[in-house]
Parts: structure tokens; sequence; C-alpha cells
């Protein structure tokens, strides 16, 4: 058992889980889901959200048979030391991947919204860099980036107000009318948006109150389930079906119609406060990275991301076009649903039926 | 190592800036109108607002032809010093032949990919979109652009105008069950541009048009806050007789003449049976102007009044109704209505149209006075 | 014990003379009585003559002459500190404070009287800060004074005064002033652990000191206090906090700070509620303005105009029609201009700052603009910035708020809106980082300290603050416990 020497409250850990899942998916997310699921799409995330809520209760009583164990020590655990280290290594490249699709997916859409001339690889080492400043602080400062960027960032909500007026409600009936396997399409390609939760794997062992830590992760993963309910019930009702299946990012296409006295196109600022959106998902991946790093190839931490940080600079010269991104991003959501969603139930079953062998002999 | 860091990361930074669109560079363009020409080309037209250093000049108008609309402003960039940007377009004017045949679709889908341009804009249709722009007379504002904008600004947030933005024209564009509609502005030679009547689309293609005062019956079912406007309402003095309301002088001609004000509207759709829908609509009105006055203290003879009111509006909807139903154009949403319902939510577009030409339309509107100004 | 003053180590005139590089200012008064020879050694520029003559020449004549012995006078001289342990390098640092050395020449052996008479400025109001309500008086040169406000306003006998000599060339002496039972240890060990880290010829004045202290040298953002106002140095100190008391200079550094304590000002606890409030947010909001105001100008003006509507478009557009340079560099001109004007008036005599100040801001101003090189809004946005740096009641933040807006300028200018956004998160992150006295900076606000919201967002009435805040971790937290009225009454009865 090791020892962390940095102890954040348990509050802190809603923070993390709930800006780890709101990153890049969210504003897109409207339409990949009404392609899916039509106009139900609203069950798809209740679903996905029911099974997350799930999937969290059982991480958390895999956490806490082990005791302060993050995930990469149960893995070698639980599988012995080298098949844990292989998938240990996968892990790592997941977050790796994850960490480079928010990046690239940001600066295109940065680049769609007024910032045509621009080479993708400055956008990504400018928050490259913001990123390794704000990871070398350690994890009391990752978790602050956290809580800091949930408050400046949340009014954006309530931003929504003046679509309000212009809403139908005849387009989201008649509902329950899709079949379910077109919903359970759905849920499986939400995969990317709702992703996130993981991280609360490897915070852990940071976290001084461990037995709120149930409640807290459940309000965090409810939390977002809501607000992703919420701004895809808007979208529906918002757009009608053709129009919401040609627009890439409907999110901000509908902040495009908000305007104030004193300011029009507030799309342009929601598109550049959204770097203070992601920049939590990008300071945890890459800390999570790095501690994966540490822990298979016994690198320091704070090497270790400077070498992630590099290969994630030189990987944004050969990915940056839109079908290629698309791609990546689907990609990833599907690794991502069988690593976060089907693995830890395998987990939790192999390693009561491992202690159980174990007491027996 | 932080201090290597910041240089060479600053040493980086000033090489790789996003072009610069400095304001008063530009030659911004507030308003944009296209015309079909005979040959299948576009004549567009743009006024731009130049920041003049004296200001003497503050717009310019200029037009070329092509036949997209990015070809036609790359064209219009040669002949002006200034750099020619849309992020402030305001209006779109198109010809009233290239939406009647044609369809405006294609030109609206490139405002739509382009990001610069908000989904805020309005359109509008007129006779001739190049005599508009290159007319003089645009009131206090800088240029005919700014002065378009705020009129059709204004008719919206007084909500008389619907569905005359980019985004709402689109919204019930793509949605099966609905027409748009957008306003149509006419020139006169020494008079500023005004707004004439309301458009009638077909999908994207322009079938007709109705004055502004019609569109009263399309808000009553679209828009729930929607000022419909005063209604004036002409009513041969005989059906007063027939009807029993006392007036309170003689007629001085053979028509009575009443404007409400309404205050509250409301109306539904319903499908009572496979072919027939009803359409129901009550408006809550306080009475203005009545020519020649009527007596309204009593319970009885308002009631009277609200009947004979509500009739007259029913004549008129119904054959307003009628004339929607030769056009094949559905601005009020019964097709959405139908498709809303689980038994057809799978009909498609062809489908529902065929439907909605066979439907029988029955309407029933109710009138309720709820105030009558400061005295009886 | 008394092995220091055998005949080796105490010195005579001549000798001290010698050391002290024949100093024209060293008097001696050899007095023989009884056969016995006193020598009276002192700097005559230090010490009060009345005292040297009617207490130390006097009495000694005065005395019989079996009582002129070292044992007698060491326990009968009428003086109040007398010194009888010293080694040699204390009698000449002695010397130069004030102090009288009688060496008896029979016995070889001396004494140290403090005769001392220093020459303070009188105590007057503070010049720097300045506050509507409360008491006026401020800090002076002389650590002795101060100490003696210090003890009159708080005369509770737990106020601890620690002492340290800080200097190797120049010896100063520190008191570190705190109160026993309400400060954590934690704080005291660090910065007694830091002060004996510091190995300096001289520091010159307490804001060297505190620079020196600092955990992060290279940040804009002050780390300490300073303060002139005895009345904020004593509230800071109730609440736990920590404070530094330099001779020979009239600023006294506060630990541990946080963020939000350089907003606080203890007229926020003279004023009411309602007006402390309001100002506390004018405060913030001033403090955000000024850091982001300038260059939000800079990034919409030049690739954004989008954002601006359309009714002040032809406003804007007007004015910088003149303007031949582009909005980043205009905007340099002009901050560069409001500084160099705002040095120029600091540094100038009375007499001419008035009318140089008259001839910058209101001629060079007007005239920048009708000659066309500044645009009229960017006059406006400008004073608007240089005002808001200043509504932080602490000078310091005021200048760190100052220097932070020039890289957010340049960002703006490269990078536009998303350079901003940039610079807000390299802001957000660099302040998460830094401690001061290893307590986070940002304390209640990201170690979320829920019962310290009532102490940096807003005032409430005094009935609220029955605690103490938690941030400085005070091992008393109840103050006062007030009962408020609670007669149940209705309505109609009386």
């Amino acid at each position: 058992m090791k020892s962390t020497v940095s102890f954040v409250n348990a509050y802190i850990a809603f923070f993390i889980i709930h800006t780890s899942q709101i990153g890049m998916g969210i504003l897109g997310f409207p339409r990949i889901i009404y392609l899916a699921a039509k106009q139900d799409a609203w069950v798809s995330i209740l679903l996905s959200g029911l099974f997350i809520s799930l999937i969290t209760w059982i991480m958390i009583r895999i956490l806490n048979h082990y005791e302060n164990f993050n995930l990469y020590e149960i893995n070698e655990n639980v599988f012995g030391r080298f098949i844990g280290s292989i998938i240990n290594t996968v892990i790592v490249i997941y977050f790796i991947a994850s960490n480079y699709s928010i990046i690239i997916s940001y600066v295109e859409l940065s680049l769609s919204w007024g910032y045509e001339g621009v080479y993708e690889w400055v956008g990504v080492f400018a928050l490259l860099l913001v990123t390794l400043y704000a990871v070398s602080g350690g994890f009391r400062v990752v978790a602050g980036v956290c809580f800091l960027s949930f408050f400046i960032t949340v009014w954006i909500i309530f931003a929504l107000y003046q679509p309000f007026e212009s809403l139908q409600i005849t387009r989201i009936l008649p509902i329950l009318t899709t079949s379910p396997p077109e919903i359970m399409e759905g849920v499986f390609n939400s995969s990317y948006t709702m992703l996130g939760f993981e991280t609360l794997f490897f915070i852990f062992p940071f976290i001084k109150e461990k037995d709120k830590l149930l409640f807290i992760s459940q309000l965090a993963v409810w939390f977002t389930t809501l607000l992703v309910l919420f701004t895809t019930v808007i979208s529906i009702l918002f757009f009608s079906s053709k129009e919401l299946e040609k627009n890439i990012w409907p999110l901000v296409s509908m902040i495009s119609v908000v305007h104030f006295p004193f300011l029009e196109r507030f799309e342009y600022i929601a598109v550049s406060i959204w770097i203070l959106v992601i920049f939590s998902n990008l300071s945890i991946t890459l800390f999570i990275s790095s501690k994966g790093v540490k822990h298979i190839f016994h690198v320091k931490q704070k090497h270790g991301i400077w070498i992630i940080s590099i290969i994630i600079f030189i990987t944004s010269f050969f990915i940056t076009k839109r079908v290629d991104i698309n791609l990546f991003i689907n990609q990833i959501g599907h690794i991502g649903f069988y690593l976060w969603f089907v693995y830890p139930i395998l987990l939790y079953f192999i390693s009561i039926i491992k202690s159980k062998i174990l007491s027996h002999s | 190592m932080k201090k290597w860091l910041i240089l060479f990361c600053s040493l980086l930074c000033t090489a790789c800036m996003p072009p610069e669109k400095i304001l008063e560079r530009q030659g911004i363009s507030t308003i944009i109108g296209y015309d079909l020409l005979d040959d299948g080309t576009y004549l567009g037209t743009i006024s731009l607002l130049q920041f003049d250093r004296k200001e003497e000049k503050t717009s310019e108008t200029i037009s070329a032809v092509g036949t997209t609309s990015k070809q036609i402003r790359q064209i219009l960039e040669q002949k002006t010093s200034h750099d020619i940007t849309s992020g402030q377009l305001r209006t779109l004017l198109f010809n009233k032949d290239m939406t009647e045949t044609k369809g405006i679709s294609n030109f609206l889908d490139t405002m739509q990919r382009d990001t610069s341009i908000g989904s805020l804009i309005f359109l509008a249709i007129t006779d001739n979109a190049e005599d508009i722009i290159k007319n003089g007379n645009y009131e206090e504002y800088p240029e005919m652009g700014s002065y378009i904008y705020q009129l059709l600004d204004k008719q919206e947030r007084k909500e008389m105008l619907i569905n005359s933005n980019l985004h709402d024209f689109f919204s019930t564009l793509y949605e099966i069950g609905i027409d748009p509609t957008l306003p149509i502005i006419s020139n006169k030679e020494g008079v500023a541009p005004y707004i004439n009547s309301v458009a009638l689309f077909k999908n994207d293609k322009m079938v007709g048009s109705i004055s502004l005062k019609k569109t009263m019956f399309i808000k009553l079912f679209t828009h729930r806050k929607a000022f419909l406007g005063d209604i004036t309402l002409n009513i041969p003095v005989e059906t007063f007789k027939q009807k029993g309301v006392s007036l309170a002088e003689k007629p001085k001609e053979d028509k009575f003449n009443i404007t409400i004000h309404p205050i509250k509207h409301r109306g539904s759709i319903e499908l009572s049976t496979e072919d027939e829908v009803k359409l129901n609509a009550t408006i809550s009105v306080s009475t203005i102007e009545g020519q020649p006055a009527v007596t309204l203290k009593n319970k009885e003879s308002i009631k009277k009044l609200e009947q004979l009111l509500g009739e007259e509006l029913n004549k008129e909807f119904g054959d307003f109704l009628e004339e929607l139903r030769k056009l094949n154009s559905d601005p009020i949403g019964i097709g959405r209505k139908i498709k809303s319902l689980r038994k057809y939510s799978k009909l498609n577009d062809k489908d529902l149209r065929e439907k909605y030409s066979t439907l029988k339309l029955k309407s029933t509107i109710k009138v309720e006075i709820k105030r009558t100004g400061a005295i009886d | 014990m008394t092995n220091t003053t055998n005949k080796n180590n105490c010195p005579n005139y001549k000798k001290i003379k010698y050391i002290l590089n024949q100093s024209p200012d060293l008097l001696c008064r050899t007095i023989e009585v009884a056969g016995d020879c006193l020598e009276v050694v002192f700097m005559k520029n230090l010490i009060k003559t009345e005292t040297v003559n009617e207490y130390i020449i006097k009495f000694i004549q005065q005395l019989p002459k079996k009582d002129i012995t070292y044992s007698y006078l060491m326990k009968n001289i009428p003086i109040g500190e007398v010194k009888i342990d010293f080694k040699e390098q204390e009698i000449i640092s002695s010397l130069l404070n004030g102090f009288v050395y009688i060496y008896l020449l029979k016995e070889s052996k001396a004494l140290l009287v403090n005769c001392a008479n220093p020459i303070e400025r009188s105590i007057e109001k503070a010049e720097t800060e300045s506050l509507v309500y409360g008491p006026k008086i401020s800090f002076t040169e002389s650590l002795a004074s101060n100490i003696k406000i210090i003890r009159q306003n708080l005369n509770n006998s737990n106020l601890c005064t620690d002492e340290l000599e800080i200097g190797e060339y120049v010896k100063k002496q520190l008191r570190i002033i705190y109160i026993k039972d309400l400060t954590d240890e934690d704080i005291l060990k660090t910065l007694k652990q830091k002060l004996e880290n510091i190995i300096t010829d001289d520091i010159s004045d307490s804001s060297v000191l505190a620079q020196c202290l600092e955990d992060n040298h290279y940040s804009f953002f002050p780390q300490f206090i300073m303060t002139e106002l005895p009345d904020r140095f004593l509230y800071s100190i109730l609440n736990g906090r920590v404070g530094i008391l330099l001779d020979r200079s009239p600023v006294a550094i506060i630990g541990p700070a946080n963020f939000f304590s350089f907003f606080e000002s203890t007229e926020d606890i003279y004023l009411r509620w309602s007006l402390s409030t309001f100002i506390r947010y004018i405060r913030l909001l001033a403090m955000a303005g000024s850091l982001l105001f300038t260059a939000f100008y800079v990034a919409i003006i030049t690739y954004h105009f989008e954002l601006i509507p359309s009714r002040l478009l032809i406003i804007i557009g007007q004015s910088r029609s003149q303007v031949p340079f582009p909005p980043f560099l205009e905007v340099l001109l002009m901050e560069l201009l409001i500084e160099l004007l705002r040095e120029a008036g600091a540094r100038l005599p009375s007499k001419v700052g008035q009318t140089m100040g008259i001839v910058g801001g209101i001629v060079i101003g007007q005239a920048t603009v009708e000659a066309g090189l500044t645009s009229n809004i960017l006059i406006i946005i400008v004073a608007f910035s240089a005002l808001g740096a200043f509504s932080s009641p602490i000078y310091e933040m005021g200048t760190a708020i100052r220097i932070c807006r020039f890289p957010f300028i340049i960002l703006a200018g490269i990078w536009g809106l998303n350079g901003i956004m940039v610079g807000v998160c390299v802001l957000m992150v660099h302040l998460l980082r830094l401690t001061s006295l290893n307590k986070p900076y940002l304390a209640p606000l990201y170690p979320f300290r829920i019962k310290d919201l009532k102490y940096f967002l807003i005032r409430l009435p005094h009935h609220f603050y029955m605690r103490r805040p938690v941030v400085n971790r005070p091992l008393k937290t109840l103050r006062a416990e007030w009962k408020l009225k609670n007669i149940d009454k209705d309505l109609d009865e009386f």
C-alpha cells in the first residue's frame, strides 16, 4: 500500500467526475443520438445514465474492497504482473488517445468558428503547454482546475433561456415509437459523451473521506446525465429533424441564436469559454496517463507528462481532417464502451472469485 | 526550464496568428440581394458600410454577376478597396422570379454552412433586389442595409411578422408538415422600401402571397405569444339587426366598422376523424373603435357582439383556408400535427401533402371581449 | 558565567576608539574618585545628555568612596536598562545604539547602561492607505514606538512579540507578533525557519524582507500583506495571522495572505454591511475588468468584429477610422502613456506635480484623439482599466494587476478571444499553485470552506461573525457570543 501525499476532500470528486464527463462530446451529441434513436433519444440517455450509475456502484465496491489502490495496482493484483501490465498499457493508450481527441476536436471547432487560417498544431501546442503547467503542479492543482472551471462555465446553461421561445413540442411527439434495437444503438453511440466517470478509479486514493464517495459519485453521474438530457431535449425541440441531422455541432448553433443588447453572436464567446470546459478534461487525462506510465515503466511522473505531450504533439500533424477525426472519435467511443462499461463488471466478478479462492485456501 | 519554455513558445506565437479582420479596414456588408438574370446567372448586389475619415460617404453599392454566391463575392472583392466580410450581414433579399422558379434553398445552404453568418439574419423577397439596394431613401440610417434590418427587426419585435429569420425559415422548411413564409418588400420611387405582403411557400418555392392582415390566422396556431395586430371588421348592418344587437345611435352607412385589439389568443388543431381537422381558436380582445358605437353595458349585448364577431372571423378564416389549400401550402402546420399522432407518424412529405389536399377543415373562432377601455 | 568580564574582554577607551576608527563622536569622561578611575565612554550624538550628566556622572560623583565598586554600581545605578554579561562585539554595537560604557580601571570590569535618545518621526496619519472611519495613525520607523502602539491597542497577555536579529553587516531587530493561543503552530514554524535561512548583509526595508520570505519569487502576485495601519495589523492578528515588524521600517508584514484578503479593508467592518458588500463586489469586478477589458477591446476589434451590435459598430468604426495603427499597437501606446504619466506623477516634487497631472491627463488625452493617434473609445477603456487596478486596498495587488494586463493584451493581439481564455487558464493555474507560508493562495475558494463564505464573498451584520475564519486554522474559533432579542410578541401585543 503506497502512501499518497496530497489529500483532498470528498466533495471535489463531484467536480472531477462531472467535468471529466462534460467535454467535447456534448456539443455534437444531439445529432449523433438523433441519428440513432430519433425523437426518443431521451430514453437512450436515461438508460445510459442508469447503466453508468450501476457501473459506478460496482466501481466503488471494487475500490472499497482493495482500499487505497488505483486501477493500475488492482489490475496487477488481480491478473498478475504480466497480463496486468498489458491491460494497464491499453488503459494508458486509451487515455492518451482520449486526450488527443479532445484537443483536436476543440481545435477543429475553433478553426471552424473564426480562426480559419491557423495551423492545427499551433492550437494543440498552446493547449498542451497550459495543460503541462497545470499538471506539473500536482493533484491538488488539477482538482482545483476542475473545481474552478465548473463554476466559471456552468452559467452557459442559463444562456439557453433565449432559444426557449422557439421550441416546438410536437417535434418530440409521438413518444416511444422507436424500436428497442435503435434505442440500444443510441446508448452505444452515447458512450463517447458520457465517458469520464472512469476517473473515479484513479482519484480514489487521493480522497480523504472515502465513505461519502458513493453518494457523491452517484450525484455527479446523475447530474451529468440530466445535463445531457436537458441539452438534447432542447436541441430536438429547437431544430427540425433534417436540420438536426445536418448540423455538426447543434449546441453551438443553438447558442448562436442568443443575443444580448451589448453583444451579438454569443456563440463566439461560448466557443472561447469552452477552452475552460475542456481544460479540466485535458488535465485529468494527462495526469492519469502519466501515472500509468509511472506505474508500468517506472518513469517519474514529471518526466512522463513531457513524453506524453510530445507524442500528442506529433500526432497532431497526422490526424487533422474532419473525416479522420470523426472515425477516431467513434473508435474511441467504442473502445471506451468495452473498456469502461463491460470491463468493470468482469473485474468485479473476477476479484470476488479470486478473493473467495484465496480465503478458501 | 520554465524560462526556456516561455521564450520558445513566445517565438513561435508570433508566427501563428489567425487572419486579422481589423474593423475599419472592412467594408461591412449588411445586406445582399440576389436577382435572377435571364441566362440563369445571378446578379448580386451589396451595400457596404464604410468607415470614412471625413464622414462624408458612408455607404457604397456594388453589383456583380456570377453563378454561385461565393463567386459573386469574389468578383465583388475586385471592385472595392476594403475587405468584404459577411460577419455583420443582416438581411438577404431574393428576387421573386428566383423564388418562384428555382427555389432559394441552394443559396441558403451556403449561409448555413458559413459560420461567420449568424442564424438571425432576415430573409425577404422583393421584385428587384438591385433597385431596392440602390434606393437612396433610407431615413436616418447610414445605409440601406441598416434601414431594412431595423424595419424587419421592428416588425419582428412587435411580432407582426413570423418566421422571417434564417433559423426559423430553415426549421420550418426542413420540417415535414409545415411550410415557411417570408415578407415581401416593395420599392417605390421617392420613398423608403416598405413591407407589402407575405409570401407563401411550398417547400422552398414561392407559390402565392397574402396580405399582412391575413397572417393573423397563421399566428393564431403557430405562435402563442405573437401580437395578432388590430383586427378591423366591416359588417353589414342587416346582420346586426338579425342578431339583435342594439346600437347606440343610428348607423350612417350600411356597413358597421369595428376594430378590436387582441390581448391573448389560443389556437389548437385537432384531428377529429380520419378526414376532418378541427381548428379551434379563442381570441380575447378589447374593443377600441366602433363606428358607430355599440352599447356594451349588459352581458347580453356583449355576448351577441362576441358571437357576431366570431362568425365574421370564421367566414374570413374559411376563405383563407381554401386559398391555402388551392396553393397546396400549409403554413399553419396541420400536417405537422397529424404527423405527431402515433397513427400517422410514418407518413412522409408527399403523403402528408396528399392528405392535406383531401382533408376537410372545420374552423371555429371564438371572440371574448375582455375590456372595453375607459368607457362602456 | 562571569568569564566574559575578565581582563582580556573589557577594552578601555583607547582600544574602543581604535576599533571605531577614531570616530570624533566617541567621548570619554574620566572620573577620578577616591583613587579609582572610571571611564564613561559614549557616542555624543546618540545619548541623552541629561541622563548621562544627572544619573551617571553626578551619581558616581556623589557616591561614598567605599561604594565605587563594580558590584555596587551594577546594583544601584539609577538607570532602567543595564547590561552586565556581554561579549566584545556587543560593546561596540551597544555603543552605536546609544549605550554608555562605564569601565572601572582597577577592577577591569564594565557596565553598559542605556541612555539612548533616538530621533523619531512623530506619529502621523497614514499616507498610502486612508480610511474614512476608524483610527488613522500609522506605524513609524521606530520599532519601539510601533510596539508601543500595538501593546496599547491589544492589551492581552497572550500577545507574543518574539525577537530576532537579522542582517550581518547592519544588524536590525525584528519582531514576530502573534497571539499564542490563536495562531496555528505550523505557520510560526515555517516563518521562523524561513527567517533563519536568510543570511544577508542588510535588509533595507520590510518589503525587501517580504520578498525574501516569499514562497514563489517569480510570481507577479504578492504573497504577504504590507500595511501601515495598526488597526489592519491587529485585525489580521486577531484572526490568527502572524505579523512581522522590522526596525527602521514603517511598514508591517502580515502573513499568510490569501488572494481575497487583498480585497478586504478594515473599513468593511467599520461601515455597514450593505455598503461593504456592494463595495466588495465593485472591487472584485473592477479588478477583473481592469485585467481583461483592454484585452477584449483588442481581440474584438482585431478579430471578432461580428460581436459588436450594429448600432455600436458605426460609432466604434468611425472613431477607429482615423487611427493609422492596428488596435494592438494603439492599445500598447495608450497603456504605456498612462503608465508613464503615473510614474512621472509619483516622482515629481509636489509643486510641479499638479501642473503635470493636468497637462498629462487632459491635454495629452485630448490631443492624441484630435491628432488621430488613438480613438475616443479607447481612452475611456484605458482610463477605466487604470482606475480599476487600484480598487484593491493594498497597493501591491494593484501593481500586480497592472503588470498582468500586458500579457493579456499581447495574447489578445496574437490569438484573439481564444488567447484571452488561454491566458485566463494560465492565470487560474498560477493562482492555484501559489502558496503563502504553505497555505493555499486561493484559500476560501479552492479548498472550499463553506464557513468562510461570509468572509470573502459578502459582509453580513456583525451577529453572524461569532466565529473566526477557518482559513488560518486558528486554535480557538469562537470569538463572541451575543444574545439577540428573543421576545416573542404577537402583532397586537405591546
